[in-house]
């Protein structure tokens, strides 16, 4: 996707996006919130994640500070995965 | 440690200490790092530039027999190396794509022309500069005259295998959400 196709991402009013930080750059998960199925998977992959110890990120507004979060959150617009960080050289 | 460089798409390869330009303008944009024959330092290097250079250490040379090489064998190599190359240049502009999407417009626009964008961190008002890189890439400045007070090296195990971008962004987050853990979690250095 490009820079423009990213931002230019509309979900609908009833859509969250889940995008975990990898080695391709990122993967996403869109899931409906009217639908039982596909927020229970969002929420067993946010789980899965927190597990590993990645950091979750609730961005309210892009561009904006993201809020870290412990639970899945189903009406969140969109989460960020990023893997934990350790002190470098 | 002499240093052999191997690059894949020519085949060529030497066993002779040698700075290539590339290596190096590449090495001073993107790390920091005042002793060049660390072995972290070329862990890195191989992973986030092993597409086109790979870079190993005079012992891999001096302990491994001779290797003969089918013409078929070296260009299944090549091949492969070439789609790796493809698939780490779309994971950079996947990356990116995700970063600018979650800077805001000021912030979007440095990154565009500068490479970099500066965090201000309301909990304490103090800015940093989130330079383009993995390790040792964040300066706290001062916003006034942009004088760089310290330099903080934090960023996932490099086995991850992220782009650069990515880094920068999760980088971003944390200094925004919780400063506190994130100046507890990075090593600092002087400026």
């Amino acid at each position: 996707m490009t820079p423009q196709q990213v931002l230019d991402i509309k979900l609908s009013p009833n859509q969250g996006l889940l995008a975990v930080m990898n080695d391709t750059g990122d993967t996403k998960t869109i899931w409906d919130r009217n639908n039982a199925d596909e927020v229970e998977a969002a929420r067993a992959q946010f789980d899965f994640f927190k597990k590993k110890g990645y950091m979750a990120y609730k961005i309210v507004v892009e561009g904006t500070k993201g809020e870290i979060i412990s639970k899945f959150d189903p009406s969140a617009e969109r989460i960020i995965f990023a893997p934990p960080m350790g002190g470098g050289m | 440690m002499a240093i052999g460089v191997v690059c894949p798409l020519t085949d060529r390869s030497t066993d002779m200490a040698y700075t290539s330009d590339e290596v190096w303008v590449c090495w001073n944009q993107e790390c920091i790092s005042s002793t060049a024959s660390n072995l972290v330092v070329w862990t890195y290097w191989n992973i986030e530039h092993n597409s086109s250079h790979v870079v190993t250490t005079n012992a891999d040379f001096a302990s491994s027999p001779p290797i003969i090489i089918t013409e078929e064998e070296n260009h299944r190599s090549r091949q492969y190396e070439v789609e790796k190359a493809k698939k780490r240049k779309e994971a950079r502009e996947k990356a990116e794509a995700l970063l600018l999407a979650n800077l805001s417009p000021e912030q979007r626009d440095q990154f565009k022309k500068q490479g970099n964008f500066v965090v201000h961190s309301s909990d304490k008002d103090r800015f940093y500069r989130v330079t383009y890189g993995q390790a040792g890439n964040v300066l706290l400045i001062e916003k006034a005259s942009g004088k760089v007070l310290k330099r903080l090296c934090i960023h996932p195990p490099f086995e991850h295998g992220l782009p650069t971008e990515d880094v920068m962004l999760a980088q971003k987050l944390l200094l925004e959400a919780d400063e506190k853990a994130f100046l507890k979690t990075a090593n600092h250095h002087a400026a």
